[in-house]
């Protein structure tokens, strides 16, 4: 079992009219991309100052529409290997309903963070 | 009716009204530069500002969100409405500040799901490629 495997990262998100579409929800780029910095954030926990954490591939699956609030990600290590860190994250509204979840794939590089 | 579908459906080329009911286009000034609404494409310009509390993933996958879906709603009658289902985004390049231009391609359509594919670039170079479905409540047979 590796140091890393478990690891989480939870952050809070509060999404405002701004992030409203014409139809009055939040648009899903944006859940999309909150759900992408949440797993990027614990990637780059993961990967340390060595690393330069680069965003590959995000794919993200819209359970129900948001509406403005507080809201949580969680974001969950699937896989580290020595190049790509893999990550699942779901965000969820204040009444503790599944919004959207992602998984994305991180590439490391050499540098600094 | 969707006031941005509206927009979409009464635009003609230099028309450079923005998206005045809908916040986040606002907000990244958005405007709709090219739109071919038999074939369903359509190029949309935006800014980005590169502010520290909006993670730039937010921006991309919001440029394309709004791509891909506009592209479908463009070939869809008053009334109609497509929702983003699944978004997938592969990252290229990073962008920096200024101006983006995301382009949306429906690729298939029928009664339940429209199927979009689109790209966002900054200065003739490529940010990212994506792919959405999008159900349609309420679709019709087309």
């Amino acid at each position: 079992m590796s140091a890393d495997e478990g690891a989480s990262h939870v952050r809070r998100w509060v999404l405002g009219e701004e992030h409203l579409q014409g139809a009055g929800v939040v648009q899903g780029g944006v859940l999309a991309g909150i759900l992408a910095a949440t797993m990027r954030e614990l990637a780059s926990s993961l990967a340390g100052s060595s690393a330069r954490v680069c965003d590959e591939v995000l794919e993200t699956t819209f359970v129900r529409p948001a509406s403005p609030g507080e809201h949580v990600a969680t974001a969950r290590l699937v896989r580290r290997g020595r190049t790509v860190i893999q990550a699942e994250a779901e965000i969820v509204d204040a009444a503790g309903r599944s919004v959207a979840n992602a998984r994305s794939i991180f590439r490391l590089e050499p540098g600094t963070a | 009716m969707n006031p941005d579908h509206a927009l979409l459906l009464s635009w003609t080329p230099g028309d450079e009204r923005p998206f005045s009911a809908n916040p986040l286009a606002i907000a990244l000034a958005l405007l709709i530069v090219a739109l071919d609404r038999r074939r369903g494409t359509i190029d949309l310009a935006g800014q980005y500002d590169e502010r520290p509390d909006e993670p730039q993933m937010v921006v991309v996958a919001t440029m394309l969100d709004f791509a891909l879906t506009f592209a479908a709603m463009s070939t869809l009658e008053a009334g109609q409405i497509v929702a983003t289902s699944t978004l997938r985004i592969e990252s290229v390049s990073p962008a920096t500040a200024g101006r983006l231009l995301a382009r949306g391609r429906l690729e298939a359509i029928n009664a339940t799901t429209a199927f979009a594919r689109g790209s966002l670039h900054q200065d003739g170079r490529i940010v990212a490629l994506a792919s959405a479905t999008l159900r349609r409540p309420g679709g019709s047979a087309t």
